[in-house]
């Protein structure tokens, strides 16, 4: 559609008092000592990015990191102490929806989105609202985001009406907004924009399109960050005469799927970028795409330290997929000492219940673990229905897990749900719809989980804690030993990192889909996480109303 | 709302003529003034076709999507306009779509389809101005915008059959006024009682269309009443109950019921003396695309409540999942050109999104009909069928303009 039909009169304009402009400011000067010299900007510079695991005073990337590991050098906050966390806020999230989106913090501010769109500016320190973004686009199937990124001054969001969105970090006025994707019926984003600069001196904003499950083709692209326009793209499908194209049988390929759903880990020394490829489409049904179908369902190594992406390898996990069973974890990269060798491994988890570790440079298989309940996974969706598990929903979801180098294991929450799915006799491309040749499955139980800790150096669980309900809230490590993850049912968790027992919760009175972080604030340790309603992962016995959205801080009890 | 096709269950099936879109191009842009209008149509027809086409291609480079603006260009502006480039061809006639419109509108009088080739002249001189942007642009999501832009225009321009005056565009002029009427034709006074197989013209307007009842083939397109008077079957223009009402001698007869095209065509059932079979099959394939009765429309408020609030909200605005009702829901619904009988599909076979096909048929005929009303649909005595048949829906969704019904703020009407 139109660039030009933005409502930018919904927007609410910024609302910043001197007296906490003030504040901030000294605020953000007090943790000046250790960081970089850019942090008393408004915004991390692109050089910020590649210090982030030495800059425990901010959390800038998604998964903190670019190698996604979610994991801080923080010991204030102990097993031994962590009984006595307490909420210092609350900030109540006013587009009351499925918050799936990690705050990033810089100085003396969180930035949050909702569902909808909404970018929320928060002062740390009180949890006071500096500003709002209301966006309100329209929404093709399911309202999502997954965060913002900041920048040279702005802060950036990608869109449900697939629209790049720039905004002035202090004001939250527009700075400029442009669409993005090629076919705005079928395509949206909610994936948070991924800053890089690649080995020419070019700084870029990485960001993903999902059309996967409605008729679109995935793309991995790069964007100006000055202006919105695309710079690059690689599509995930491969088009006639590349190699690959050969796996979609006819037309198949033009809408096969395939997107890149959730952040992407990079290696900012090579350049080397791992992101996970979707499943492809239509979803249920595969009988007009009988074939491999790459690169869906696999983990791809792209080198994007040129002037354009390079695919190095790619892993397929499943091949013609049938059940949408797609990678969406954000990919781990690490070195660990695997049965005794020194290798930089890449580790992700898929919604069939698989975890799977690879060699990094080579793209082979170093391991693979059964994470949560398989069942039927030979047997496609037939025109009757059949009963397979994970459904939809189950196995390793979109937040993933955690990589904590001083245990050398990977935290990694994953779910027991199954399905009945449904193929349909005729597949039918509706613009704007789902493209599945059959139907999201029904639940069949038994909805629950796990939180699973494994060893990095033998590839097998260290341990295993079971839950009433499916994990997908994601996980945080810190360095004195704890781990943290947000439930379903609302409750906040942080178990013991060597035993997996658990030790603190708290309840925040509504459904965490999203990821914790942990920072340091004038040499105080802060956890923080958001909730919401529970959206897709809505189950039997959820609540029907929640207490509302919200990002809750919390610190130790002074 | 509009009628797609008309079957008889006689001896023959036949279509009348409100749109003409299938008439042969003429290239002289001196001929009647129903030439003239076909000819542009044609032209501005060929010119959205060119445009898809380049955006439905795969192509590898930039240079197949100039080419097809320029080719867009050439048949809007025409072989003598300076905008006409010789070196791609050009998809349509020589003399272009505008010149075919200026020549229409270079006269003395003002005859009522004045109002829209002012407006098509708007929006093709707009059409030709993006698609000079797309062949400037810099990369394919920015051709895409531009190109959609031209695509936006063209279709206002082109215009539908439904809507008359400056809304309509050529193809509501064609059907609403005295530019519909063929070289040659029959005309008659728009308002008096149709005798003869003919066109009814009043002031300009359109009012009727006859044609014998033994004719072949009907294409029914636009025609918002269709009527069996003796031996003739009438097909009323939208404008004929604007048109009526001037009428010196007003004829509550002639006048169309109002509602929705199933009420209408019971209505004429009633006052029919003797059941023509044509008609009943009017009544059964107008009620197929959208009626619901006002009961089934309640009862889906309680089927909707239970099941599938948790994500469209309880006034359908949408959380996790869409709006499905209000402004936001149609425009995307319109853009997209999806129709009852794909909204029908989305129901039953993927909702609820977590426990699909868990509903009777009964029920998703009820949230059916609670949609329909919540968009404004007007109720009738026909429910929303439980085992729709292949051929039914093909009705496109769109905005109503029910007089009775009166939408909230978000534009979505209330169900008690």
């Amino acid at each position: 559609m139109a660039f030009d039909r933005r409502k930018t009169g919904r927007q609410l304009s910024a609302v910043l008092c001197a007296g906490i402009a003030g504040a901030a400011l000294t605020f953000g000067l007090g943790s000046v000592a250790q960081a970089a010299s850019s942090s008393s900007a408004a915004t991390p510079s692109i050089d910020d990015f590649t210090r982030t695991q030495s800059d425990n005073s901010n959390w800038i990337i998604n998964a903190k990191n670019y190698d996604n590991s979610r994991y801080v050098d923080l010991d204030q906050i102990t097993p031994a102490n962590v009984s006595q966390l307490k909420p210092v806020w609350s900030f109540q999230i006013s587009d009351n929806s499925p918050i799936e989106s990690a705050p990033i913090i810089w100085n003396d501010t969180a930035y949050i989105t909702s569902a909808h769109d909404h970018v929320y500016a928060i002062d740390v320190k009180t949890g006071k609202q500096k500003w709002e973004f209301s966006d309100n686009p329209h929404v093709i199937s399911f309202a999502a985001n997954r965060g913002v990124a900041l920048l040279d001054g702005n802060v950036y969001i990608g869109t449900l009406d697939g629209h790049l969105i720039a905004l002035n970090a202090e004001t939250g006025q527009k700075v400029f907004d442009v669409v993005a994707v090629a076919d705005t019926s079928n395509s949206f984003f909610s994936q948070a924009p991924m800053p890089y600069r690649n080995a020419a001196g070019r700084t870029l904003l990485l960001e993903n399109v999902s059309n996967g499950d409605w008729g679109g083709i995935g793309e991995v692209s790069a964007f100006d960050p000055k202006t919105g326009k695309k710079v690059w793209a690689w599509q995930t499908i491969p088009g006639p005469g590349q190699k690959g194209h050969d796996t979609w049988p006819g037309d198949s390929w033009k809408r096969g799927g395939a997107s890149v759903w959730t952040q992407m880990a990079l290696d900012p020394k090579t350049g080397m970028l791992y992101g996970n490829v979707g499943n492809p489409s239509p979803d249920f049904n595969d009988t007009i795409r009988k074939g491999s179908d790459l690169y869906t369902d696999s983990l791809v190594a792209l080198d994007i330290s040129g002037d354009k992406p390079k695919l190095v390898w790619h892993y397929q996990f499943l091949r013609n997929d049938t059940h949408d069973w797609d990678p969406v974890m954000p990919p781990l990269l690490f070195t660990a000492k695997f049965n005794g060798r020194s290798t930089q491994l890449v580790a992700t988890g898929d919604k069939a219940s698989n975890f799977w570790l690879l060699n990094a440079q080579t793209g082979k298989l170093v391991e693979r673990l059964a994470v949560a309940m398989q069942l039927n996974q030979d047997q496609k969706p037939s025109l009757a229905g059949n009963v397979a598990c994970p459904n939809t929903n189950g196995g390793v979801e979109y937040n993933g897990g955690s990589y904590d180098p001083k245990t050398n294991m990977i935290y990694l929450p994953s779910s027991n749900e199954c399905g009945f799915y449904r193929a349909n006799k005729n597949v039918l491309y509706i613009s704007g719809q789902f493209y599945l040749g059959g139907a999201f499955p029904k639940f069949v139980g038994p909805n629950t989980g796990q939180m699973n800790a494994i060893d990095m150096s033998t590839g097998v669980f260290a341990w295993r804690n079971p839950d009433k309900h499916p994990m997908i809230g994601g996980a945080l490590s810190t360095s004195s030993g704890l781990v943290f993850s947000g439930k379903v049912m609302g409750d906040f968790v942080a178990y013991d990192a060597q035993s997996g027992k658990e030790l603190w919760s708290y309840d925040t009175g509504s459904s965490i889909l999203a990821p914790p972080v942990a920072f340091e604030r004038d040499g105080q340790e802060f956890v923080a996480v958001a909730s919401g309603t529970a959206g897709n992962q809505l189950l039997p016995d959820t609540p029907a109303s929640n207490k509302g959205s919200f990002l809750t801080m919390f610190a130790l009890a002074k | 709302m509009r009628l797609r096709s008309v079957l008889l269950t006689g001896a023959a099936f036949a279509a009348l003529v409100f749109t003409v879109g299938s008439a042969p191009a003429r290239a002289a842009a001196t001929g009647s003034d129903h030439a003239l209008a076909v000819a542009a149509l044609n032209d501005l027809k060929a010119a959205f076709r060119t445009v898809m086409d380049a955006e439905n291609a795969t192509a590898t480079g930039p240079n197949s999507y100039i080419a097809s603006a320029q080719r867009a260009i050439n048949v809007l502006v025409g072989a003598a306009s300076d905008d006409f480039d010789k070196s791609v061809d050009n998809p349509g006639d020589a003399i272009g779509a505008e010149q075919h419109v200026n020549h229409l509108l270079d006269r003395p009088d003002a005859p009522p389809f004045v109002e829209a080739l002012h407006g098509i002249q708007v929006n093709l001189a707009s059409a030709v101005a993006d698609l000079q942007d797309a062949k400037k642009a810099d990369g394919l999501d920015e051709y895409q915008a531009q190109a959609s832009h031209a695509l936006e225009t063209l279709q206002i321009a082109i215009g539908r059959p439904d809507q008359y005056d400056v809304f309509g565009g050529l193809e509501g002029a064609l059907t609403n006024t005295v530019l519909g009427v063929p070289d040659g034709a029959q005309v008659s006074d728009g308002c008096a009682t149709p005798r003869a197989p003919g066109y009814g013209v009043y002031h300009g307007w359109l009012v009727w269309h006859a044609v014998a009842a033994s004719h072949a083939a009907i294409q029914a397109d636009g025609a918002l009443l269709i009527k069996k008077e003796g031996s003739l079957i009438v097909l009323y223009t939208p404008a004929s109950g604007m048109v009526q009402q001037h009428c010196p001698n007003k004829q509550a007869d002639a006048a169309p019921v109002p509602g929705s095209v199933a009420a209408r065509a019971q209505a004429i059932l009633r006052h029919a003396a003797r059941r023509s079979p044509l008609l009943v099959e009017v009544a059964d394939k107008a009620g197929g695309g959208v009626s619901y009765t006002k009961a089934q429309a309640q009862a889906g408020a309680g089927v909707f409540a239970k099941n599938c609030v948790s994500c469209h909200g309880a006034n359908l605005q949408g959380v996790a999942a869409p709006a499905l009702a209000g402004k936001d829901f149609m425009t995307s619904a319109v853009k997209d050109n999806h129709t009852v009988q794909m909204l029908d599909y989305i129901v039953t076979q993927n909702m609820p999104f977590n426990n699909p096909g868990s509903l009777s048929a009964t029920e998703y005929a009820q949230v059916m009909a609670y949609l329909l009303a919540s968009n404004c649909y007007p109720a009738s005595s026909t429910p929303f069928p439980e085992q729709p048949g292949s051929d039914y829906g093909t009705e496109k969704l769109a905005f109503q303009h029910n007089p009775s019904a009166k939408p909230n703020a978000l534009g979505v009407c209330s169900v008690d």
